[in-house]
């Protein structure tokens, strides 16, 4: 039944692609960009005396860390969308969410794969001019655990997600959202929040904001690939996403500026307001918050004023918001990596 | 359909229980912090002995960083260039607490530059420079020397070989800043590092799942298929 509705829907997929791939687009080149401009910005000044990690390491490893972040986030995004779509007209959502299934699993995949070549180029970033030892990064160093790990969990999400495939949502769409979603912690534990009292706390609050940012980014990035031409569907399942939306944007908002803070301040080597100017992880920091700034803006925009024109099944610029609102997440996904490697000093 | 049936975890869930979803995340959450080292964070050079751009009247017998925390004794590496652009660093880098040092062998005056790299608790590589002077600030061919050795940290930083471009650090260093194979010799000295092996047998048991799932997918598309 679920194979049989899958193969028309990837069939024409093909025929009406054009549209719906420009969020995608907008998300990789976004994040990307932002990446590539923040990694240069942030590229440690060669040392006399000490061999330094070759241009293929320092931009490669941020941009695959970008491409398991973004692909991490679709996985999400996409187990996420039953819950959206809901389960009463199955007639109406099956299409959509067998192709959402589908892409699943080849998000999760991908994701894996990024996984596992961020640890083969940490190992490479550690040991410049010589063979990567990845076995003992991963031995010693607990990102290569948490990338390993990560690249563990993406595989479980692709397992689950494969059954999905087959059985459609007999196999319950909670816990694909469990073992995709629980794929997101293990990387922020690992990463560089603070040495501090209530290290716990800036963890947790770490972790509420990978899961936000990454149900916010994927259900949208899902609604405008899958969605935006079903009128219908879309009048529906908005309303839902909003919802969604805007606790992640309370969460994600909250937790950054948290997390942001508590690294600035505990540094022990830069006063505190100034280092938001005079360190380039305090401008790393001002360009999330001014990016998240508009991409609640355009969040609003599609709340008050286009909302009201979908729920009555109007033709609305829905995809192209969501385009420009996915766009602006990439951009902040590429900038939250280069944060995740920057130092404060 | 009665293979159907089988399919693992057929049972749903109710809808609207996202919050719980949540919840449950969340505590999933928990183990988590288990293998996570309780330090992480990047180290910062807080001190240095000698300072950076201090003056000093005799050449240092050896240079000492100091950072915020605890450093990890298997990366970390200190290369002292000298003004004639050679290396001034001797013997093993130590570590005692928050610092790191390494022995000096004597050197003429002029400037020389400290360059160090780190591995900090959470594995993010921390580089840097700083600089002093031994003796007079004018020392003969101030200019000169500095240009070879920006000319040697070039060398050292494109070659692929690890050992710091040999024609300039000559047989002088043996290879104590920057020994070739970065974790050699350095097991015991990792200290607080947790030993991390066991998730790469969780990334097999993963992929065995995931061949698992194939194989039970393919193999239920064929019997349905012959039912057919």
């Amino acid at each position: 039944m679920t194979a049989t509705t899958e193969r028309p829907a990837a069939a024409d997929s093909g025929a009406r692609a054009a549209r719906p791939r420009a969020p995608i687009a907008g998300l990789v080149t976004g994040g990307v960009l932002a990446v590539v401009v923040a990694t240069w910005l942030t590229v440690p000044a060669s040392v006399p005396g000490i061999p330094m990690p070759g241009p293929v390491v320092e931009y490669g490893l941020p941009f695959f860390r970008e491409l398991l972040d973004l692909s991490a986030t679709a996985a999400v995004g996409l187990s996420l969308l039953p819950k959206l779509l809901g389960f009463d007209d199955p007639d109406r959502t099956e299409p959509i969410a067998a192709r959402a299934r589908h892409w699943a699993v080849l998000s999760a995949l991908a994701w894996c794969a990024a996984a596992l070549v961020c640890t083969v180029l940490s190992a490479a970033e550690l040991a410049p001019g010589s063979v990567p030892d990845v076995v003992a990064y991963v031995d010693g160093i607990g990102t290569g655990q948490g990338l390993v790990v990560s690249a563990s969990c993406a595989l479980a999400s692709a397992a689950v997600g494969m059954f999905a495939v087959r059985f459609g949502e007999k196999v319950p769409a909670e816990l694909r959202v469990l073992v995709t979603g629980f794929g997101l912690l293990p990387l922020p534990v690992t990463g560089h929040a603070s040495n501090w009292y209530w290290h716990d706390l800036s963890m947790v609050s770490m972790e509420l904001h990978v899961i936000g940012a990454a149900a916010w980014t994927g259900g949208l990035l899902s609604l405008a690939v899958l969605l935006s031409r079903d009128r219908e569907l879309l009048a529906r399942t908005l309303p839902r996403f909003s919802r969604l939306a805007t606790w992640a944007l309370i969460v994600v908002a909250l937790s950054g500026l948290f997390n942001g803070a508590v690294e600035l301040l505990l540094s022990p080597l830069e006063p505190f307001p100034q280092s938001l100017v005079t360190t380039k992880y305090g401008w790393l920091v001002l360009a999330k918050t001014l990016l998240i700034g508009l991409v609640a803006v355009a969040g609003a925009n599609m709340r008050w004023r286009l909302m009201p024109a979908v729920a009555r099944r109007a033709p609305t610029a829905f995809a192209r918001w969501a385009a420009l609102e996915v766009t602006l997440m990439g951009l902040a996904y590429g900038v939250a990596v280069a944060l995740t490697r920057a130092p404060v000093a | 359909m009665s293979e159907v049936s089988r399919a693992p975890r057929t049972r749903r869930l109710s809808g609207a229980k996202a919050p719980v979803a949540l919840l449950v995340l969340l505590a999933a959450c928990v183990p988590i912090f288990l293998f996570a080292a309780p330090a992480q964070a990047h180290n910062v050079l807080v001190g240095s002995d000698p300072k950076d751009g201090a003056r000093l009247t005799a050449a240092p017998a050896r240079v000492t960083l100091t950072f915020d925390q605890a450093v990890r004794r298997d990366f970390a590496r200190i290369a002292v260039t000298g003004p004639d652009g050679a290396h001034y660093e001797q013997g093993d880098v130590g570590v005692s607490g928050d610092d790191v040092f390494i022995g000096l062998r004597a050197g003429a005056s002029g400037t020389y530059q400290i360059g160090y790299r780190i591995v900090s608790n959470d594995g993010h590589p921390v580089t840097g420079t700083l600089t002093y002077t031994v003796g007079d600030g004018a020392a003969p061919g101030g200019a000169g020397p500095s240009a070879g050795a920006s000319a040697g940290s070039g060398t050292a930083s494109d070659g692929t070989t690890g050992g710091t471009a040999g024609g300039i650090t000559g047989g002088t260093t043996g290879g104590t800043a920057a020994a070739p194979g970065a974790y050699s010799g350095t097991g015991s000295g990792a200290g607080g590092g947790s030993s991390g092996g066991w998730v790469w047998g969780l990334l097999v048991a993963m992929a065995a799942l995931l061949a698992l799932a194939v194989r039970v997918l393919v193999r239920h598309d064929r019997r349905t298929g012959s039912a057919a």
